[in-house]
């Protein structure tokens, strides 16, 4: 996954906001207000333009550093695919949008355009890589957010802790997936964190270079990370008791008799049917006297 | 393991009985967890539209089912009277009704907690001085004795339940009336109040020796009335949260 969500810069090409665009326009990192879509912030960024992010501009020379990547993303914003991806995404930035469902969106209606923006993207990160920009993405999930701390996990690696620099401009919660980014560039780096999709969310979306940590398909080891909808919970006993009893049922300790819910069976009959079977009781004086042997409080 | 607290004979489900089922709590997705309680990624996030996301947590659990006896056949029962007026003889319209897997599917149920996950003194809980809790003894197959935290209660359908234990009469009358203590009446009732109800006065109070639970009330005119007993209440006091709190 090569485009994520993010709320930490100004992009000159936000997607759906042509005057944002005209007002920071040759600037594809900029410093002005925040874009917002409907009060919310994210907007759709390709990763490598975090890496100006990591490197300091207050020099001649800094910037010149990050020269490279300015210039990757204005390339980019001019491609056909990435006008065609504004064009396709901007209809569903309605009130209430989320990353997944306009990703989903524009997959189901031109998914050859989320191909080709991918495609597009890897050649910007390929020139960048040879220009000495590092990109180490990998994917994971928010376990806790404490102030600048954030908690996230990722496949095949305890919970790691982690102080992204944008940690402040995100609204991270609990659960969301998350690109942990690690960008580089000419000895400067640093660590950035960004919204993104359930690997399983959108399965037919183009992978990328951080793909080897992504599920291979839902159902397989990995299904419990997928979506709710696909979803299907490992229940764990909560206790040491309900271990106690998984393990007694296992074992047969206990008695067939007791394990079934049903069986309402002969102690289960009202006394008054009981005597109408018997003949004491009129038959169709029982369905109005329905009482539990044995029960005061029918 | 007791044979005055646990029935040998199964019987059916019963209000009392211990199972195995998954038991679920809502909670807030986005908040911290509930004290007590450890964040869950395994949890189902759930789109709370105008409300707030929720997440889902289950575990399996033992448990115990507080639904009332006459709650547990409620449906069967109908449809035994439905097909009987319908002309099936009882016998054919009870095996029908006891055939329908559609039936009585929702039990409610409380969990069962290990001594450990309680904040009260065990033996406190034992004597029944704990509103919410409900002490079991040893049994086997927990491997333990065990608590029913009656404060939380969840509904599961039978088909995804277990049954491995029930209680004695006078057992089951323990954990109704711990029940009632805990989401009824958390004070003794007014003896005042019957008499001048009845128009007599109270003469005698006789408790059932089996079932302490159990109690009649005998009046000057001679009648006699059989009531479950309510449990002691402490008296109220400390901080409360609502006006109605006990502690």
């Amino acid at each position: 996954m090569d485009v994520f969500a993010a709320s930490t810069q100004h992009e000159a090409t936000a997607l759906g906001h042509r005057r944002a665009r005209d007002r920071a326009e040759g600037r594809t990192i900029g410093r002005g207000a925040r874009i917002t879509a409907f009060q919310q912030t994210m907007i759709f960024w390709p990763t490598f333009a975090f890496a100006g992010m990591a490197a300091p501009t207050r020099t001649p020379a800094e910037r010149e550093t990050v020269a490279p990547v300015l210039d990757a993303c204005e390339r980019l914003y001019r491609t056909e695919a990435f006008i065609d991806f504004s064009a396709c995404v901007r209809p569903h930035l309605r009130r209430g949008w989320t990353f997944t469902s306009v990703l989903a969106a524009v997959r189901d209606e031109a998914p050859d355009v989320l191909v080709a923006l991918h495609l597009e993207i890897k050649g910007c990160e390929r020139d960048l890589r040879e220009r000495g920009l590092g990109i180490e993405s990998r994917l994971g999930r928010v376990i806790h957010v404490a102030g600048d701390v954030v908690v996230i996990s990722g496949k095949d690696e305890i919970r790691r802790r982690l102080t992204p620099v944008n940690v402040r401009h995100l609204d991270l919660r609990p659960d969301m997936w998350v690109v942990r980014e690690r960008v580089s560039l000419r000895g400067h780096s640093g660590e950035l964190l960004l919204p993104a999709v359930a690997p399983t969310a959108l399965p037919d979306l183009p992978v990328s270079a951080a793909d080897d940590d992504l599920p291979a398909a839902a159902g397989g080891e990995d299904a419990a990370m997928a979506e709710p909808s696909q979803r299907v919970l490992a229940v764990r006993p909560a206790n040491a008791l309900a271990s106690n009893l998984v393990r007694a049922f296992a074992t047969e300790n206990v008695a067939k008799d007791w394990t079934s819910m049903w069986g309402r069976g002969e102690g289960r009959v009202y006394a008054d049917a009981r005597e109408a079977m018997s003949g004491t009781v009129p038959d169709d004086e029982v369905a109005l006297t329905h009482r539990r042997a044995g029960s005061e409080t029918w | 393991m007791s044979d005055d607290f646990y029935r040998r004979e199964p019987g059916p489900l019963s209000q009392g009985d211990v199972v195995l089922a998954p038991f679920a709590r809502l909670m807030a997705a986005d908040a911290d967890p509930p004290r007590g309680m450890e964040l869950d990624p395994d949890g189902l996030r759930l789109d709370g539209g105008d409300l707030p996301d929720a997440r889902v947590i289950v575990k399996l659990s033992a448990c115990m089912v507080v639904s009332h006896d006459c709650q547990l056949d409620k449906e069967f029962n109908r449809e035994v009277t439905r097909l009987h007026r319908d002309g099936m003889p009882v016998r054919d319209a009870r095996d029908a009704a006891e055939g329908d897997r559609t039936l009585d599917r929702w039990v409610v149920v409380a969990p069962i907690l290990g001594p450990d996950e309680i904040a009260a003194d065990l033996a406190a809980v034992a004597r029944g001085d704990v509103v919410g809790l409900f002490h079991l003894p040893h049994h086997d197959a927990l491997g333990g004795e065990g608590v029913v935290d009656l404060a939380v209660k969840a509904t599961v359908d039978r088909l995804i339940c277990r049954r491995a234990a029930g209680l004695t009469a006078a057992a089951a009358d323990l954990m109704r009336s711990a029940l009632m203590r805990t989401d009824l009446a958390r004070r003794p009732i007014g003896l005042a109040e019957v008499e001048r109800a009845l128009g007599t006065k109270l003469v005698d109070i006789t408790v059932d020796q089996k079932s302490p639970v159990r109690a009649t009330l005998h009046f000057a005119n001679g009648e006699a009335l059989a009531i479950a007993r309510p449990p002691h209440a402490g008296t109220p006091g400390g901080t409360a949260r609502t006006e109605r709190s006990a502690p």
